[in-house]
């Protein structure tokens, strides 16, 4: 029995030594889908491990942070002191900034390590003979009698003392060039301290880790902290540092940091989107590719029932060559996979730390964890794009052959009820809960439902032109276009596959420009002004005046940023200076618009270019006669507010009420923020003073002079500035490499779909042999064929592409104003280029024409008698 | 607690280790090697209250508090309190850190705590007006420049101690406070001890608040050389044999030879050592902790003195699971006295 399965397994699977090319199909199919999903699988976890260690490991652990209050820069260094003299031990001292070199600007952060080994033991039971494990640190590696100690203080004195150690992960190493030993030069001429470079899985994050006195000494903080952390707050801790603090600092709980984990979710839940549609083409490549081959099979199959051979031993040695497939197709999915993830991980780790606040570098882990998923992954794969073909085959009675089902009925029916459900849900939203997932079931109702039409819409195209009568007098069109009609079963699939394709690369294209577009003013509200300066009261008494009084200045103001209080709850006040320039710096996402009937309020989207309408003309001066504030987005979203509500909110204990004018963007942020006029902020708050300045230059060209003015003559380190304009660059770069990985993705996935189409295009032309030899007897030129062929083919791609396109927009717009509304609160408006989707659109169309003109062109070389005569 | 010493595994763990054994240098610490550092000589007055102070010239020092505690229903209690002090040389500057152990017996239970700090920080160290000695919150407070009488403040989460020391007469160890740890006395320190101090106050525990008194301990060394941790041992011994007399023993064990040194102190200031001859001093059971054995009972005879003890611990389980492990704890006696004290044994084999 076993025999007689292995020689058919054998027997089968050697049909594709003879047409190795339908083995190659099948075997890329199986391979990219597995591989991209597998990729973006890969990516998710490690991003997801990462914000796990980061709860594990320095920084990310803290439950909350000393900060220095906003009227200063930096904190003594006697406050920790102070702190630790009183008992509260779970703190770390933190000295942390840019340092300049002479290539650019480098995060150093400082510690001090000593302090980490303090150890304290829980309750040791009186067990006579028992061993003892009296530390409540349970990590065997971290038993003291692992550690050799005289080597752990000689490397804490190094770390520790001059000359002291720079650390480095691999990640940021390579991103900044740095070496092994090697001494990185500051723009001072100073030197940091000997580089060691650590692997990533050190958990360090994308700075250079070094002691405490080794970073204040070059950051010019001498005695002086950026902040402390506090990894457990007991409630006598907290008491504590509330009453020793007061002068200094502000104690910010971690939950209400800037760092927003839901954020990369919905960055990898995109990532992962994307390789489930990878993966979907992949199938309908490996659906393609086995349907042609059994097909080509049936003679053998006719042949083994003739023989002998039971329906169910052609099932079991059909199942044996279904794991072969499966089995080889996980090796190269999952070495595919690896050599991608290599390639993105580094680049996607930069972007989630300095767009969503992970500190922590995204580990590859070993390839053979996801040995198990790739399996998986593939026998699924192999399951969904071989099953049905190679049942068919194995049940295939000795006698007959296996005929092309019709076109099935319901693939429509599917498609409207997919696009009714995901209408519903999206248009009533009262029926359902709002969240990320039910925003994630719309998209892909639609975007599933919208692809499933193309078949239909073809076949209906081909059907419509068929019934022309003109057309028999182009019996070539004719031909092609009934052809077409007919063929609709194997190419609608490929088809199919085509459409998600190019949807999601417009989707990813518009989001992409979008985000940017967003991004771009998100970094114009937050970083508006040419310079930012960070000073201490004594050098703002001194710089003020001189900038106000300087030619290239246009304006200098103090920014005010402080602690208020919320319809009771803490939140934040910012003042806004009333002029021109800070008023064009703000975009609004609603405002009220004013003044045109009396006593309504009307609320409307704003984009930049009615920045400076009459009606935005208008809340600003509202604002600024203190008849209303502005809240972010997050306050808004919070406590459901819109333009004309009211609130209550306390600014240095004077209570206030009064209206919302306007909601402005504050781009996914999770701090509560109202802005009112900075006059009247004075005048609650008297006593409130600033360390920061905001400054706008007449011509950007001014800002290194007058820069190398204020460095000279006020002795400014790099600690006491910041270049809006490089940090927008390094942003916009950080952002570009991001959205570089994601759209690599989706080019990837048109890629496949356009082999998947070509793999189509090509068994086509082959299945269709006997049918093109005897239109060419008949008289059709084999030039003429590869015509026809290509024009069904151009038919086929454009109506594909007229379809994709709104479909595309349609996910972008889903996946913008439903999911990222549904699950963060904010949204930003669409930004669709047309020359860029026209470019995909086309490129998509050549690119499948080019790839089809190679078998047609082999077709045509065939001499048709000959082959006629073979087959016959 | 534990979220800090998770960050300590992980980062030490990590970097130090992980990481830093590529192309790392160790540094010298074996005084041995560094003419930077002070050394012990035989003939150097000790005095107070200077010698209180740090010394800042010497490579180690220590101030170790033990005491022999008991409540009002005469349950044993055992403290111990040690702030060490530790320099290296980096280039040519002394970097110092101090750590310091602290430690609470109950007759079920044992709880201890170990904490860092670098001098540079300024949350650790020795103040001489008032004096103090201090790591974080851990602080023993004396008065004016003068350790004795004074205060002594712990606290952890699992236990804490309050605690008065009265004044005590101090003893200079070994000859006028030159205490040779071998043979040849190459290996030596400066030690001082304060053995009558009587103690009150209150330990926490377990939830609970005891008010206890008993009788304490000061001991006080520095040096340049005395200890080459990874090659050799000591067993060391305090007694407070009766309310007036007191007995110090240590052993000092290396692969070549054992160095035994014994002295009696009388509350009047009277004071004799014991040849080593006549000291018969064994160990009588062990108990195994890491994976050495720690002789915890002991038999003691110094016929000359009329001395013969069996000594037991109030709580077996008084092995310092610290970064440098020893056994450390509260011993009662039998036989020739009813007696009070700690025992100390470190480097077991």
């Amino acid at each position: 029995m076993l025999n007689r399965i292995l020689i058919l397994g054998v027997t089968l699977l050697s049909h594709y030594r003879r047409h190795p090319a339908q083995a190659i199909f099948l075997l890329s199919g199986l391979s990219l889908g597995v591989a991209m999903l597998l990729t973006t699988l890969i990516i998710s976890s490690a991003a997801r491990q990462a914000f796990t260690d980061t709860q594990q490991t320095l920084g990310g652990q803290a439950v909350a942070h000393l900060l220095p209050k906003h009227s200063q820069n930096s904190l003594p260094e006697q406050l920790y002191r102070d702190l630790r003299l009183k008992g509260v031990s779970h703190i770390m001292p933190i000295a942390e900034g840019r340092i300049k070199t002479e290539k650019g600007f480098m995060q150093i952060r400082g510690l001090d390590l000593f302090p980490l080994l303090n150890r304290s033991s829980n309750r040791l039971p009186n067990q006579t003979g028992s061993e003892p494990d009296s530390y409540s640190d349970n990590d065997p590696d971290n038993s003291p009698d692992n550690y050799p100690d005289n080597d752990l203080n000689n490397y804490l004195f190094q770390f520790s003392f001059p000359p002291y150690l720079a650390l480095v992960s691999e990640s940021y190493a390579q991103l900044q060039g740095l070496k092994n030993g090697q001494q990185p030069r500051l723009a001072d001429t100073s030197t940091l301290p000997e580089v060691r470079i650590l692997k990533d899985s050190a958990g360090l994050g994308y700075f250079i880790l070094c002691d405490i006195r080794c970073a204040q000494k070059h950051l010019g903080l001498t005695q002086r902290l950026t902040s402390i952390l506090i990894t457990h707050l007991s409630p006598t801790d907290k008491a504590l540092i509330k009453q020793l603090s007061e002068q200094h600092a502000d104690l910010v709980m971690a939950d209400k940091s800037i760092k927003n984990p839901a954020f990369t979710d919905a960055f990898l839940l995109n990532l992962q989107a994307i390789g489930l549609l990878a993966f979907l083409v992949g199938c309908f490549i490996a659906f393609n590719a086995v349907s042609f081959s059994v097909l080509q099979r049936q003679q053998t199959v006719k042949q083994m029932r003739l023989s002998g051979a039971t329906a169910n031993e052609i099932v079991i040695a059909l199942l044996f060559e279904l794991s072969c497939w499966a089995l080889l197709a996980s090796i190269v999915g999952s070495i595919i996979a690896w050599l991608l993830s290599t390639l993105l991980l580094p680049g996607i780790g930069f972007t989630l730390e300095r767009l969503f606040f992970n500190e922590n570098i995204l580990i590859l882990g070993r390839i053979q964890d996801w040995w198990g998923q790739a399996i998986t992954l593939s026998l699924a794969a192999t399951i969904i794009a071989t099953l049905l073909p190679l049942i068919r085959l194995a049940r295939q009675p000795p006698m007959t052959s296996i005929t092309e089902s019709s076109t099935r009925p319901y693939s429509l029916l599917l498609s409207l009820t997919l696009l009714g459900l995901g209408s519903i849900m999206a248009f009533y939203p009262s029926l359902i809960k709002p969240s990320q997932w039910s925003g994630l079931v719309i998209t892909a109702s639609w975007f599933i439902g919208g692809a499933l039409l193309v078949p239909s819409i073809l076949t209906r195209f081909y059907q419509l032109f068929c019934k022309f009568k003109g057309l028999l007098r182009y019996p070539a069109l004719h031909w092609m276009l009934n052809d077409s009609r007919l063929d609709q079963q194997r190419q609608g699939i490929a088809m199919t596959a085509f459409c998600i394709a190019i949807a999601a690369c417009i989707a990813v294209l518009i989001m992409v420009s979008s985000f940017r577009q967003a991004f771009t003013d998100y970094l114009d509200v937050t970083l508006p002004e040419s310079l930012y300066l960070t000073l201490d009261q004594n050098q703002i008494k001194d710089i003020k005046p001189f900038l106000s009084g300087h030619p290239d200045v246009e304006l200098v103001y103090p920014f005010f940023m402080s602690n208020a209080l919320i319809n009771q709850q803490p939140g934040l006040v910012r003042g806004l200076t009333n002029d021109s320039q800070r008023q064009s710096s703000f975009i609004l996402e609603q405002y009220s618009v004013l003044g045109i009937h009396s006593g309504d309020t009307v609320s409307g989207d704003i984009t930049s270019s009615t920045k400076s309408s009459e009606a935005y003309n208008e809340l600003w001066r509202k604002l600024h006669q203190r008849k209303g504030i502005i809240v972010n987005q997050a306050l808004a979203l919070n406590y459901k507010l819109k333009p004309g509500d009211r609130l209550s909110i306390v600014i240095n204990n004077h209570p206030i009420n009064t209206e919302v004018l306007g909601i402005y963007f504050s781009y996914g942020s999770l701090v509560d923020v109202f802005a009112i006029d900075q006059q009247w902020l004075m005048e609650l708050w008297p006593q409130l003073q600033t360390n920061r300045l905001g400054v706008f230059i007449k011509d950007d060209s001014r800002i290194s002079p007058l820069l190398t003015e204020l460095t000279n003559r006020f002795q400014l380190n790099t600690h006491h500035y910041v270049l809006p304009g490089s940090i927008k660059q390094l942003a916009l770069s950080v952002f570009q490499r991001t959205f570089h990985a994601t759209q690599l993705l989706s080019v990837t996935i048109l890629l496949i779909a356009a082999i998947g189409v070509y793999c189509a295009s090509y068994t086509a032309q082959l299945e269709k042999q006997i049918q093109y030899r005897l239109v060419h007897i008949l008289g059709l030129s084999s030039r003429k064929i590869a015509c026809m062929a290509l024009l069904q083919l151009f038919i086929n791609a454009s109506l594909t592409c007229m379809l994709a396109l709104p479909l595309g927009i349609l996910v972008a717009w889903a996946s913008t104003k439903i999911v990222l509304r549904y699950a963060f609160g904010w949204y930003f408006d669409l930004i669709i280029d047309p020359l860029q989707l026209s470019l995909i659109l086309f490129s998509s169309i050549a690119i499948l024409l080019a790839g089809a003109l190679l078998p047609f062109y082999l077709n045509t070389k065939r001499h048709s008698a000959k082959y006629l005569t073979a087959q016959g | 607690m534990q979220l800090c010493q998770h960050i300590s595994s992980t980062l030490l763990c990590t970097i130090l280790f992980t990481c830093l054994s590529v192309n790392a240098k160790p540094l010298p610490t074996n005084s041995s090697e560094n003419a930077e550092f002070s050394i012990v000589e035989p003939g150097h007055p000790i005095t107070f209250p200077f010698d209180h102070r740090l010394h800042p010239g010497f490579q180690s020092e220590w101030w170790y508090i033990t005491a022999n505690l008991q409540d009002e229903d005469n349950n044993q209690y055992g403290i111990q309190f040690t702030l060490f002090s530790s320099a290296s040389l980096t280039g040519n500057t002394k970097q110092r850190i101090f750590f310091a152990h602290a430690a609470l017996t109950t007759t079920d239970n044992f709880y201890h705590a170990e904490r860092y700090a670098r001098s540079d920080m300024g949350h650790a160290g020795v103040e001489y007006q008032p004096w103090q000695a201090y790591l974080d919150h851990w602080q023993f407070t004396g008065t004016e420049q003068q350790p004795l009488p004074g205060k002594l403040q712990v606290s952890e989460p699992a236990f804490a101690y309050q605690l008065k020391l009265s004044d005590s007469d101090y003893f200079l160890q070994g000859d006028q406070g030159f205490s040779p740890k071998n043979n040849d006395a190459s290996l030596a320190s400066y030690y001082y001890s304060a053995p009558f101090i009587e103690v009150s106050g209150n330990i926490h525990v377990e939830g609970k608040s005891i008010a206890v008194r008993g009788k304490a301990w000061l001991d006080r060394e520095w040096s340049s050389n005395f200890i080459e941790i990874d090659k050799i041992g000591w067993d060391w011994l305090s007694l407070h044999l009766d309310q007036d007399t007191a007995l110090m023993l240590y052993r000092v064990r290396s692969n070549r030879e054992i160095l035994l040194y014994g002295r009696i102190m009388h509350r009047d200031g009277r004071q004799t050592t014991i040849a080593p001859t006549d000291i018969n001093w064994r160990a009588v059971a062990s108990q195994r902790f890491s994976g050495k054995d720690y002789p915890i009972e002991w038999r003691l005879e110094i016929p000359s003195q009329q001395i013969t003890l069996d000594i037991q611990p109030i709580n077996n389980n008084q092995f310092l699971n610290t970064r440098v492990p020893y056994w450390e704890g509260a011993v009662i006696t039998k036989g020739s006295h009813e007696a009070q004290g700690y025992l100390e044994l470190f480097g077991e084999r």
